[in-house]
């Protein structure tokens, strides 16, 4: 036992204790600084078999932070052990050790500006828009929902009062601002997504009426941004209608999709009809009278009932990838001209058969028609086969 | 797991298919397929009340990366190649889906139908006339036949 090394741990650490002597051992509170402002003090057994030599040393803790159980600490106080000449070295660069680690993992303090912050979402939450805000811990990640449409702001690392969009509902809407990338204020932000979702409101109304009333084909599953709907009519007839936000009553673009021949009635039907159309009508119902139908036809299937149908291909499916979707949701739009058989393609597939289909646009007072001829291909063969034995067939 | 590509989406959509409702005498070994979508051997029952009612035969089809747009490369392989006046002794079958007429709207069913339908129309077993002369000078690939034929004859 060296005395002298004793009574320089005692005086530099009155809270420890040596408790053992065989082997010896101290315990007792170290304390350390955790930062300018804050000391705190760790509980520690120090077992050291080999005094006042280091080597077989132990160091345990008491009940202490989570931090000082990491495996990294653990790491670095066994150097330390290894490292240090005298218990007292050891002890001065364990309390630096520790007040690292503490500091390092303090929780976020309040800093100047999330104090900017924290006063911009008040604000924003005094504001009569109809907002509901989230965040996330840290305040680096802001959700901005109103009426089920979210939008995600990320805060810029650089600059506070900036936001980067991470994620938006309506990024696909076009001639919205609120895309994916786009830098704001918060204030910014939830300013456009009030007026945003204040003008697409009495669209979303319109467009439930058509999803209550109609076949709708496209989109699969609707969202706030698609504008859109494709409503199916026949095997081989659909009508893609296109909502003008600002005068959502008046007469949609409309597009006649389908085979030539229904495709060329309806646009007839349509064209006789324009002027039966009423604003104070609700849109199906104006629809229906112009596409002169008794009622829309319903689906005939439901999704699930789908999923069950075991054939190699339904009938909404193109035949020639056997799939509803392809890249991005892109549905199939072409129907084949050819009464019998009236299946469906992607456009893209057609296209890969043919190197190019042709297609002329027809367009008079807002009707837009696609006039497409399904090339030479035989789907129609699909059982029926030709045998040609090679040395007729030339 | 891997994306599929459209390809191998098809041809997967189509094994499950044809593994769940094969057509009559058709059976597709589906864990060899499963192994690798690009080669299937499909087992194939001659009619009933055909000539071939009682024979078993092996149908190999390899897909290549452009399947359905690409045709599928259709030969009978093993120790049984029906005789056939459109089917050669080298097991290469001479029907023009395989080749001009494919459409990418067909499908391996719809092939091993044509086949079924084929080989069930047939009046007489005899092999091609020009049997021996074909499986001499043609191609490993059956879909360059058509090429063969014709360089050959001018």
């Amino acid at each position: 036992m060296d005395p002298h090394e004793c009574s320089e741990i005692i005086s530099r650490h009155p809270e420890l204790i040596l408790v053992s002597n065989n082997p010896v051992t101290w315990e007792g509170m170290l304390s350390v600084t955790v930062n300018a402002a804050e000391k705190s003090k760790v509980r520690i057994k120090l077992t050291l078999p080999n005094f006042p030599a280091l080597n077989g040393a132990t160091l345990s803790f008491g009940k202490n932070p989570e931090i000082l159980c990491h495996r990294d600490f653990s790491r670095k106080s066994r150097i330390l052990i290894e490292s240090a000449v005298t218990v007292t070295s050891f002890l001065k660069q364990l309390q630096i050790l520790i007040g690292e680690a503490l500091h390092s993992h303090l929780p976020c303090l309040t800093s100047i500006n999330n104090h900017s912050i924290i006063s911009e979402l008040e604000a924003m939450t005094h504001s009569p828009c109809d907002l509901r805000l989230s965040t996330s811990h840290g305040l680096n990640l802001i959700e901005l929902v109103s009426k089920n449409i979210r939008v995600r702001l990320q805060r810029d690392a650089k600059c506070s009062d900036t936001w980067k969009i991470v994620s938006s509902d309506l990024a696909q809407l076009q001639g919205c601002e609120l895309v994916v990338g786009a830098t704001m204020s918060l204030h910014d932000a939830g300013n456009k997504l009030d007026k945003q979702v204040e003008s697409l409101e009495n669209v979303w109304e319109h467009l439930k009426d058509i999803d209550r009333n109609c076949w709708v084909i496209d989109p699969l599953i609707p969202m706030p941004h698609h504008i859109y709907r494709r409503i199916k009519i026949n095997s081989s007839l659909s009508i893609l209608i296109n909502i003008n936000p600002l005068q959502p009553t008046s007469l949609p673009a409309i597009k006649i999709l389908g085979s030539d021949s229904e495709v060329a009635k309806y646009r007839e039907i349509v064209s006789g009809n324009f002027e039966l159309w009423d604003p104070s009508n609700s849109l199906s119902e104006n629809l229906r009278i112009l596409l002169n139908l008794e009622e829309f036809p319903q689906a005939t299937l439901t999704k699930d009932e789908k999923q069950c149908d075991s054939g190699l291909f339904n009938d909404e499916e193109c035949c020639i990838c056997f799939s509803l979707e392809l890249n991005d949701n892109e549905l199939p739009e072409k129907v084949c001209n050819n009464n019998t058989c009236r299946k469906q393609f992607h456009t893209a597939c057609l296209l890969q058969v043919h190197g190019m289909a042709t297609s002329n646009t027809w367009q008079s007072s807002g009707i837009q028609s696609t006039a497409w001829r399904l090339p030479t291909l035989r789907a129609k063969h699909i059982v029926s086969c030709r045998i040609g034995h090679h040395t007729n067939c030339q | 797991m891997a994306a599929m590509s459209p390809s191998e989406r098809r041809l997967q959509k189509e094994l499950m298919s044809l593994m769940r409702e094969p057509p009559p005498g058709v059976h597709v070994d589906g864990d060899q397929a499963g192994q690798n979508l690009t080669q299937w051997i499909i087992h194939m029952e001659g009619a009933k009340g055909t000539l071939y009612e009682g024979e078993r035969f092996q149908l190999q089809f390899k897909f290549s990366s452009k399947y359905p747009f690409d045709s599928p490369e259709v030969t009978f392989i093993g120790g049984n190649i029906p005789v056939h006046p459109h089917v050669y002794s080298n097991g290469h079958i001479c029907l023009s889906i395989l080749t001009d007429d494919w459409s990418p709207a067909l499908s391996v069913q719809s092939v091993c139908l044509s086949i079924v339908s084929m080989l069930s129309s047939c009046k007489e077993k005899k092999r091609p006339p020009d049997n021996s002369f074909y499986v001499k000078t043609c191609n490993k690939n059956p879909k360059k036949t058509k090429w063969w034929y014709h360089d050959d004859s001018v």
